[in-house]
């Protein structure tokens, strides 16, 4: 009785005896190793199966029997012929260990003969020994866990795992022994070779051979430093994977949805990046220009996450692949990802350059007027002068803080309001002396940007304050209607007070002056809290 | 030390016979498929008839460098055996090419009888 096996060479289905199953991988092994240096190996290798194939078809007419023997075996090999037979003047690396021979290797695959879609499930199911089912039940269950995104990394191998075409690599696949408990087998030499090397160390001991135990506990020491260097790499192929991955999710995350959505992440929590993808276009007048520069932005940070991955896969699992090509196309897209950022920032800030530059040269009303005095202002400047009082208190308004709750983004922040989002930014608040004898509070506006445009943006800028008793109200920001994009819009508020008025600075409003001149050269932080006077020499603080 | 002597030196005739067929084994495949597109066997068969190669191995590996070349191509033509077989046949350039070698080839036969009619009488 002999053992019988099924096996399928080139889209054929065979039987086989075991001895010659055996005689026949042998065989094709070699062939692979033979050609292995050469580029088309995989084409040759084909080529080779499909006609042993064939000759196979041809026996089984021929002699009407359908099981394959170490005979027929025999007969094919010297047909086709062993390497060293091959006149082919490329097998000059006869140097080889004839010991490598007999080692299989075990290479990672996909399997196209069991597939749903790339065959990576089962491919993968084949390299470690574990039942494909299993796999696909698991890939299934982390589908619905990460709510998909688990098809980043099947994509990510179905591009990177080379398919098992030829017999030999089909081999290859399931290898000698699964890889799951090869390497637990493998720390388990190394342990056992720790106690043994432990157990003679005793041994000499008892001897009281000082110098045998010198070198005994080196090699105790370098079987268990190779114990923990296979089972770090292992582990720090594990953390490579798992960084990409969570790095890929958490990205992705951030530029879909916000940074709203991913403060719910344990690993990331309230610390965040404070952005998001429709908050970083806003900088773009231009929507076309928004979307490019996101998919730069995309790619531009995906693409050093996807090389950990691979790293990670690549010290985990051996595989074959094309690393050249994987390396040289990833770095292609990375570059052309900063070229397009650094050109698009380019461009976006010579506009505004170009806007500033205008506004500089040109005076006419019509052009670039970016300069924009408010002239609403005259009832409010009367009824300031009116006031009987001689100091005049400067607050923020209150409870403004809370109608401006938004998210920080340097300076400048953004509000959502009815869903719309409106872009909000603090004045500058400064005080100047009036040569005439009345109080003014005047409002400048500006932007960067060139003619009708920078117009209608500066329309766009809305600012509330109010005079209440001896109380000036100031909002603690300007804000800008969505749409207007971010062109620096900048609001000045100066008020111009005569000599001998005085002005009383809030707490509250150490956010929003700017540069203040006085007598004292008091810092900006350090002026409020504390009465001024406007005197000759300009503003000087009134000491109680 | 005899036998090893005996030994190396049939190894080398061995070899420069080999290399000599390895030298033409292109120019007689360029040969054979300009008669006629065919499949791997018949030019093995080919081959074999006048004793030029000894195993089907050494074809494949030449087979694709001369494709990849560009000096062949093949076909994909159904087969009533099994799976469908490639027939290969030779490309503009690989005509070319066989012209070319012809040349060469006759040049080389010339030089060969040359040498072997000419007495040596100086």
């Amino acid at each position: 009785m002999e053992k019988a096996l099924t096996i399928n060479i080139n889209g054929s289905i065979f039987h086989i005896n075991e001895d010659a199953y055996i005689k026949l991988k042998t065989y094709l092994e070699k062939l692979s190793r033979h050609f292995g240096t050469n580029p088309d190996e995989k084409e040759i290798m084909q080529d080779i199966e499909s006609r042993i194939s064939e000759l196979f078809l041809q026996k089984i007419k021929d002699e009407n029997k359908d099981i394959i023997t170490v005979v027929w075996v025999n007969e094919i090999i010297s047909i086709m012929g062993k390497p060293e037979d091959f006149e082919d003047g490329e097998n000059e690396d006869k140097n080889q260990k004839p010991s490598s021979d007999k080692k299989i290797k075990h290479k990672m695959y996909r399997n196209p003969e069991d597939r749903l879609l790339g065959g990576v499930c089962s491919g993968t199911g084949a390299y470690l020994n574990i039942s494909t089912l299993a796999i696909r039940l698991l890939v299934f269950l982390l589908f619905v866990l990460t709510g998909g995104f688990i098809v980043i990394l099947y994509i990510f191998f179905w591009i990177v795992l080379p398919k098992a075409k030829t017999t030999a690599q089909r081999i290859e696949m399931r290898g000698k022994e699964p890889t799951v408990s090869n390497i637990e087998n493998s720390i388990h030499e190394e342990v056992k070779d720790i106690k043994d090397n432990y157990k003679n160390f005793q041994k000499s001991d008892s001897y009281k051979n000082g110098k045998e135990k010198i070198s005994r506990f080196g090699t105790i020491l370098i079987s268990f430093l190779k114990a923990i260097i296979k089972i770090t790499i292992v582990l720090a192929g594990l953390f490579f994977m798992f960084i990409g991955i969570s790095g890929i999710l958490v990205l992705l995350l951030v530029l879909l949805f916000g940074a709203q959505l991913i403060t719910f992440l344990p690993f990331w929590g309230v610390s965040g990046p404070d952005l998001n993808l429709p908050e970083i276009t806003n900088f773009f007048t231009n929507p076309g220009i928004a979307i490019a520069i996101s998919i730069a932005i995309l790619f531009f940070l995906i693409i050093p996450l996807i090389g950990i991955i691979f790293a990670g896969t690549k010290i985990i699992f051996h595989y074959r692949s094309n690393n050249r090509l994987i390396i040289i196309s990833g770095l292609t897209i990375w570059i052309i990802a900063i070229i397009i950022i650094i050109s698009i920032g380019f461009s976006q800030t010579s506009n505004f350059i170009k806007g500033k530059t205008a506004t500089n040269i040109t005076t006419t009303s019509n052009s670039s007027s970016s300069i924009n005095y408010d002239n609403d202002l005259t009832s409010f400047n009367d009824s300031l002068n009116n006031s009987k009082y001689s100091t005049l208190y400067i607050h923020l308004t209150p409870d403004s803080n809370s109608k401006y709750k938004g998210k920080h983004f340097n300076k400048t922040r953004i509000r959502t309001k009815n869903g719309q989002m409106i872009w909000i930014a603090e004045p500058k608040f400064d005080i100047e002396k009036n040569s005439k004898n009345k109080l003014a509070l005047t409002i400048q506006k500006s932007c960067r940007g060139k003619g009708n445009k920078a117009k209608k943006n500066l329309e766009q800028i809305k600012y509330n304050y109010s005079l209440k008793d001896s109380i000036l109200f100031l909002d603690p920001y300007f804000s800008i209607k969505e749409g207007t994009g971010w062109n620096d819009q900048v609001l000045k508020i100066t008020l111009k007070i005569p000599e001998g008025k005085s002005v009383f600075l809030s707490m509250d409003i150490s956010n929003i002056i700017y540069d203040i001149k006085n007598t004292s050269n008091t810092w900006d932080g350090d002026m409020v809290g504390r009465y001024w006077k406007m005197t000759a020499d300009g503003l000087s603080e009134i000491k109680n | 030390m005899r036998p090893n002597y005996k030994m190396s030196r049939r190894m080398k005739i061995e070899n420069t016979k080999a290399q000599m067929r390895k030298g033409i084994l292109e120019y007689c495949i360029l040969l054979i498929l300009s008669k006629k597109s065919l499949y791997v066997s018949d030019i093995i068969k080919e081959l074999k008839k006048s004793e030029m190669i000894v195993v089907e191995g050494t074809l494949y590996p030449l087979l694709t460098r001369l494709k990849n070349g560009g000096l062949l191509k093949y076909v994909w033509q159904e087969s009533s055996q099994g799976p469908p077989r490639k027939y290969y046949e030779l490309t503009a350039e690989g005509k070319k090419f066989l012209a070319e070698l012809g040349l060469s080839w006759e040049k080389l036969v010339e030089a060969i009888n040359t040498i072997k009619n000419n007495d040596l009488n100086f």
